[in-house]
C-alpha cells in the first residue's frame, strides 16, 4: 500500500447531526480508501450514513473527527477536488442536455461555446445521442441519469463519487446501465466510488466492497471482487459471481442484525 | 437514501406531446373563454333587466347602455385621464417591480439583510395606504411621485416575497452539487437560484400588474388634476354614475391589459416552465 497508489483516503470519519430531537449519531470512526483506477462500493441498508460518507468526501459536510486526503493531502472540508453525482439527476429545466452536462465547465470559466464543442463528441457514448438540444422533461429516467453522469466526468476530475446512481431506475433500466457503465469507466480510466444497496450492482461494477452497518454507519467488512474485467452483464449468472453474492449478502445481514442486537 | 424516491417510468417520457395532446388544451381554452364572454353577457343582461325594470333612479345605478353612452359622449376626455392613470400604473409598476426583486436578493443572500430588511418588508404591509396618501401628497406634491410611491407600496410586495420563496426553493441537493463543482456564491445564484426564481418572480408581478392600476386610482383620489382617480372622484361627487361606471370599465380593460401584457413576457422569456410543470406532476 504504497502512498502514491493510494488516492483518495477517508480516516477515521465521525459524524453526528444534531437535530431538534436530539442527536443522530451517522458515522463512527468510519475509514475507507480507493487506490488509482480502482472501483470501490460502499454497500449497506438505507439509511446507514453512506450518502453522509460520500458528502463528507466530497467537502460538502465536515466531519466531526477523521479528515479526507487526496493524493495525501489533507483536504477535509474542501469542496470542488472530486466530481459528484448525488441521487438525483437535478438536470435544470432551463437548460438543454448539452447546457446541463456543461455546468461545471461554465464554473470553471470555461466559455459556453468552448465547452459545448468539448461535450459534444461525448454525447454520443453516453446514449444521449439526438438530445443534445432536448431538454431534460423529454428525457427517459435511464437518458436522464446519464446526462447527469456526463455532466459529472465533465468537471474532469479523478475520482467520481456517484451516489445510488442508478436506485430511482427500473430493474431493466439499471442492468443496462451497469454494463454500459462497466464499458464506459474502462474508457474513462477514472476512480470511482460508488455507494450503493444493490448486491449485484457493487460485485458487477467493483474491484473491492466496503460493507456498513445500519446507524450509527461503521464498515463491518471488506471484499475484493476477484471477477475477471472486462465484466459483461452475464456475469452475475455465473457460480463465482453467486460465491461473491453469497458472502456479501451474508455481511450484510450479520451486520443488519449486529445493530439491532445492540 | 430511500430508494424509488422518484420512480420515473423509462420509456413514458421519450415521446414529445402529441398532436392531440396539443390540440385539446387549445378547444378548451377557446371554450373557456367562451364561457367567460358568456358570463359577462348574461351579467350585462341582468343589469339591463333591473336598471330597466326597477325604480332606481339613474344615478343610484344606471344601466349598460347609459354607461356606454356616457363613455361615447366624451371618450377623449376619458382616454386623457386613462392615459395619465396608465402612465402612472407603468411607471410604479417598473419602479416596483426592480424594487421588489432587488430586496428578494438582498434578503436571500445575506442574513444580515434578511434580519435587517425582512421585519419592514412585512410591517409594510400593514401600513394603510388610504390614510397615508394625503400625508405623501402634502410631503410630495400633486405630481407624479406620491403616485409611484402608494403604487411601489402596495405591488413592490407580492414580487418580494415570491421571488424570496422561489429563490428558498432551490433543492438543497442542487445547492450541494453546485458546491461540489467548486461554483462561487455568485455563480449559484446567476447559474441556479436565479432562473429557478424566476417563475416566481413572474407570478408575483402578475399579481402587481393587476393591483398596480388600484394603487394609482389610490394616488389620485388624495390629490391630483388629472388621472381616473380624479375623474372618478369629481363624476361621484356630480352624481354622474354612468361615468363612474365607464371609467372603472376602462381601469377594469387597463388591469387586463398589464396583466397579460406580463403573461406575455412570461412565456417569451421563460418557455421552460410551463413544460417543466407541465412533466413534474406526472
Amino acid at each position: 500500500m504504497a502512498m502514491t497508489s493510494m488516492l483518495l483516503q477517508a480516516q477515521g470519519i465521525t459524524k453526528t447531526f444534531v437535530e431538534k430531537a436530539g442527536e443522530l449519531p451517522t458515522l463512527r470512526n468510519v475509514s475507507v480508501h480507493a487506490r488509482q483506477g480502482e472501483f470501490v462500493s460502499i454497500i449497506g441498508p438505507s439509511g446507514c450514513g453512506k450518502s453522509t460518507l460520500l458528502s463528507i468526501v466530497a467537502g460538502l459536510v465536515t466531519p466531526d473527527e477523521g479528515r479526507v486526503l487526496l493524493h495525501g493531502n489533507v483536504v477535509t472540508g474542501q469542496a470542488g477536488l472530486v466530481g459528484y453525482m448525488p441521487q438525483k439527476d437535478l438536470l435544470v429545466p432551463w437548460r438543454t442536455v448539452l447546457d446541463n452536462v456543461i455546468l461545471s465547465q461554465e464554473i470553471a470559466g470555461v466559455s459556453r461555446r468552448a465547452a459545448r464543442a468539448k461535450a459534444m463528441p461525448l454525447i454520443e457514448g453516453f446514449g444521449l445521442g439526438g438530445f443534445a438540444s432536448a431538454y431534460p422533461h423529454t428525457l427517459s429516467g435511464g437518458m436522464r441519469q446519464r446526462a447527469a453522469f456526463l455532466r459529472t466526468v465533465l468537471f474532469e476530475k479523478e475520482v467520481l463519487l456517484l451516489d445510488e446512481p442508478f436506485g430511482a431506475l427500473d430493474a431493466l433500466t439499471r442492468s443496462t446501465m451497469h454494463e454500459w457503465l462497466l464499458g464506459v469507466w474502462n474508457k474513462l480510466s477514472k476512480t470511482v466510488v460508488l455507494v450503493t444497496h444493490d448486491v449485484d450492482e457493487a460485485i458487477l461494477l467493483s474491484d473491492r466492497v466496503y460493507v456498513m452497518t445500519p446507524l450509527p454507519g461503521q464498515v463491518k467488512a471488506e471484499f475484493a471482487i476477484t471477477l475477471p474485467r472486462p465484466r459483461l452483464y452475464d456475469l452475475v449468472l455465473t457460480q463465482d459471481f453467486l460465491k461473491h453474492k453469497a458472502a456479501l449478502l451474508s455481511a450484510l445481514r450479520d451486520s443488519v442484525a449486529l445493530a439491532g442486537a445492540s | 437514501m430511500s430508494a424509488g424516491r422518484r420512480v420515473l417510468p423509462a420509456a413514458t417520457r421519450t415521446a414529445p406531446e402529441g398532436k392531440t395532446r396539443r390540440s385539446s388544451p387549445l378547444m378548451a381554452a377557446s371554450s373557456g373563454y367562451l364561457i367567460s364572454l358568456l358570463l359577462g353577457l348574461i351579467a350585462i343582461a341582468i343589469w339591463q333587466a333591473v336598471a330597466d325594470f326597477s325604480s332606481l333612479k339613474q344615478w343610484l345605478l344606471p344601466s349598460p347602455w347609459e354607461v356606454l353612452q356616457a363613455f361615447a359622449d366624451s371618450p377623449a376626455l376619458i382616454m386623457r385621464h386613462a392615459a395619465v392613470t396608465a402612465e402612472e400604473a407603468l411607471l410604479g409598476f417598473g419602479v416596483a417591480l426592480a424594487i421588489g426583486a432587488a430586496l428578494a436578493i438582498a434578503i436571500t443572500q445575506s442574513r444580515l439583510a434578511e434580519r435587517a430588511l425582512y421585519p419592514y418588508v412585512i410591517a409594510s404591509q400593514a401600513v394603510p395606504v388610504i390614510a397615508i396618501a394625503p400625508v405623501l401628497v402634502v410631503w410630495f406634491g400633486f405630481g407624479l411621485l406620491p403616485k409611484i410611491v402608494v403604487i411601489v407600496l402596495i405591488t413592490f410586495f407580492p414580487v418580494t416575497i415570491n421571488m424570496v420563496d422561489g429563490i428558498r426553493n432551490v433543492d438543497p441537493e442542487m445547492m450541494g452539487l453546485m458546491r461540489s463543482m467548486g461554483a462561487s456564491r455568485w455563480q449559484i445564484f446567476r447559474l441556479v437560484q436565479l432562473p429557478s426564481a424566476m417563475p416566481y418572480f413572474f407570478s408575483g408581478a402578475k399579481v402587481a400588474a393587476a393591483v398596480s392600476v388600484i394603487g394609482a386610482i389610490f394616488g389620485e383620489w388624495v390629490g391630483a388634476n388629472e388621472g381616473l382617480g380624479y375623474f372618478l372622484k369629481y363624476s361621484s361627487a356630480q352624481f354622474l354614475t354612468a361615468r363612474v361606471f365607464a371609467a372603472i370599465l376602462v381601469l377594469a380593460v387597463m388591469g387586463l391589459a398589464l396583466f397579460y401584457a406580463v403573461a406575455f413576457v412570461e412565456r417569451k422569456t421563460i418557455p421552460w416552465a410551463k413544460r417543466a410543470r407541465h412533466t413534474a406532476s406526472q
